[in-house]
């Protein structure tokens, strides 16, 4: 592998786990008090797309883990086999 | 037939095609197991690991329903059911479980094959300088792995009995007594081999059951825009962190989901399914199907059961807590059962004859949830047992077709003991530590938890030490054990010492226990490596060799 291509690979794996770890703390962690109307929401819920809004908020953030993921196994991991 | 219809209390419709799918599969199992027996051989190696030739399809069904337990099927949804929303979001922890399938279970993979591992104690050991402590740790990891996860899997039999058949008061046992033998005899019978091509079965089931139950749950709603509106109108704690109990702040939410994954794809089953996968191959696709069409089962299947369950059947908040509806359980406690109360009343409602049909085929699916855990923890026990206890401390010089049949015995002696722990809880009324299927299993997950400090450093880092591993994993396990409902009953007058009482509590209300003795092993582990002996500059740079060797 020359070194262009090892560097591309190294900040690609790089950029992969910072998206990762940036949705599982945003879909799962403090990320989500940004949209959470909280227990004592008066009125009536926030919804997007119909969807309770703190589920929608996990949905995308779960197609941002499987973009990585899809990403990783079609572009990074290969190498590891070759 | 007739004769067994009333044996059985089945009355119903339900109970009557209920018994007839689950006669069907059980049948089929055993068909399996019996192939897997004649196609295999008495070698340990093809016994414990099918001779480490397994496809990407067996590989990640069969990764995927070790993975998946009667926790998917009944414990997340009687959670969501409990608290709402915010446990839907405990799906988010299954991509980083797949990431863990290949960046972990790829280097497992590869030094297991070079160095003729079976057990993860194999592997452990062999790093850390041959270590016989670090051996009977991981062994031990194993074990409160293994025990409480094999005895919720049998009770969720049980459970699952009790609701096909209610009119016969011995539905639980029956249940119960019927997932044990049938898992035992399979797995004694076909070894790892019967284990995987059920596990083909009983993950395809669990998936498609998943999604049936979602779709299930959203028509008794009337439909698509029934159920969004019925949810809109759910309470706002229903709606929010930290969910109606108060029990899911978002930092233990992400803790959760950071660390519960992992925890399960170390523990002994998982990993040794990594040694007995073909190629690195089959490990990304396995990565790949786990990470996308799993949390896809989780967040558009079985969670949505959770949420129409409150919207049909809503909780009631007492003194005492959280109740479930009494149609649920007249006793309010079981929020695990609201998958099989909304599939028993309303699918056959919506969809007649069909409905009966699709419920009792869910039914069976959480059966094979059941199962499929269950016979991968029997099977891993028993693959403990004999090579890192028997083969090293009592019988060094069996052969391999002796230990073969030694693991047999341990799958017998492991169910009786299971089932013995049910029976205890089933007719006591002050011990139940099994009571809530998906919390006993976070505690369990939590306790191999514990051996990723040295799975990270053994594969990646090589920085640490025999010793730092030994009172790394040792620090973490007692940590954990303060946190165990066994503790509570035990040290209960201990506890009720004002500051401890309230420091617990103050630590399980915000952090995932796994995450806080891992925390502690972690810290250990550090410190001590930083003063003791490392492993053998050869053994170090064989694993580095063998874990990133593309040949393999």
């Amino acid at each position: 592998m020359s070194r262009d291509a090892a560097t591309a690979r190294r900040r690609l794996r790089i950029v992969l786990t910072a998206l990762f770890l940036t949705a599982l703390l945003m879909g799962a962690g403090p990320g989500m008090r940004l949209v959470d109307p909280g227990p004592e929401h008066a009125g009536p819920t926030p919804t997007l797309l119909g969807l309770p809004v703190l589920y929608a908020w996990g949905l995308l953030w779960f197609g941002v883990q499987a973009a990585v993921i899809v990403v990783a196994c079609t572009t990074l991991w290969p190498d590891e086999e070759s | 037939m007739a004769r067994l219809l009333a044996a059985t209390g089945s009355t119903t419709p339900f109970a009557t095609i209920g018994l007839c799918v689950l006669g069907a599969y059980l049948l089929l199992l055993m068909w399996l197991g019996w192939l897997g027996y004649r196609r295999g051989t008495d070698s340990e190696e093809d016994y414990y690991l099918a001779g480490r030739g397994q496809g990407w399809i067996v590989s990640s069904l069969t990764i995927m329903a070790t993975f998946f337990s009667s926790f998917a099927l009944l414990g997340a949804p009687g959670i969501v059911y409990k608290d709402g929303v915010i446990f839907a979001l405990f799906a988010l922890n299954v991509p980083v479980g797949a990431v863990a399938v290949f960046v972990l279970g790829n280097r497992i993979r590869r030094i297991g094959l070079r160095r003729g591992h079976v057990t993860p104690g194999d592997m452990v050991s062999d790093y850390y300088d041959d270590s016989s402590a670090l051996r009977i740790l991981v062994a031990l990891v194993g074990l409160l792995y293994a025990i409480p996860y094999v005895l919720i899997q049998v009770s969720a039999g049980g459970l699952i009995s009790r609701a096909m058949f209610p009119d016969n008061e011995n539905a639980f046992a029956i249940g119960a007594t019927t997932l044990a033998v049938i898992t035992m005899l399979y797995v004694m019978v076909g070894g790892m081999r019967s284990v995987a091509w059920t596990d083909v079965i009983q993950g395809s089931l669990l998936v498609g059951g998943m999604l049936l139950a979602g779709a299930a749950a959203v028509s008794a709603l009337g439909g698509v825009s029934g159920f969004l509106d019925s949810i809109a109108s759910l309470p706002p704690s229903s709606l929010s962190a930290p969910g109606t109990s108060g029990t899911w702040p978002p930092e233990k939410m992400l803790t959760v989901c950071a660390f519960a994954s992992i925890g399960s794809m170390i523990q002994p089953a998982q990993w040794m399914r990594f040694y007995s996968a073909r190629s690195s191959t089959t490990l990304r696709r396995s990565a790949l199907i786990f990470g996308t069409v799993l949390p896809i089962c989780f967040l558009f299947g079985v969670m949505l059961v959770g949420l129409a369950g409150q919207a049909l059947y809503p909780i009631e908040s007492t003194a005492e807590g959280i109740r479930t509806h009494e149609l649920v359980d007249p006793e309010g406690k079981r929020f695990d059962l609201i998958l099989v109360i909304v599939l028993r009343n309303h699918l056959p409602e919506l969809l007649g004859v069909l409905g009966i049909f699709l419920a009792a085929l869910i039914c069976v699916a959480v059966m094979a949830a059941s199962m499929s855990t269950a016979d991968s923890n029997l099977h891993a026990l028993s693959a403990v047992f004999t090579r890192d206890i028997y083969a090293r401390y009592i019988r060094p010089d069996s052969t391999g077709r002796e230990r073969t049949w030694v693991g047999r015995a341990v799958i017998v002696v492991a169910t009786a003991a299971a089932m013995l722990l049910m029976e205890i809880q089933e007719s006591s009324s002050g011990f139940k530590p099994f009571a809530m299927i998906a919390l006993m299993g976070l505690l369990a997950i939590s306790f191999s938890t514990q051996l990723l400090p040295v799975t990270i450093d053994m594969l990646f880092i090589r920085r640490g030490t025999r010793a730092g591993a030994i009172a790394g994993i040792i620090t973490g396990l007692v940590t954990l054990l303060l946190f165990t409902p066994l503790f509570t009953v035990v040290f209960q007058g201990t506890l009720s010492a004002p500051g401890l009482a309230e420091l617990v509590d103050r630590i399980k209300a915000n952090v995932d226990l796994g995450t806080f003795a891992l925390v502690g092993n972690v810290t250990v582990f550090a410190i001590v490596s930083r003063f003791t002996r490392a492993p053998q500059a050869a053994r170090k740079n064989a694993f580095a060799e063998a874990g990133s060797d593309p040949r393999a």
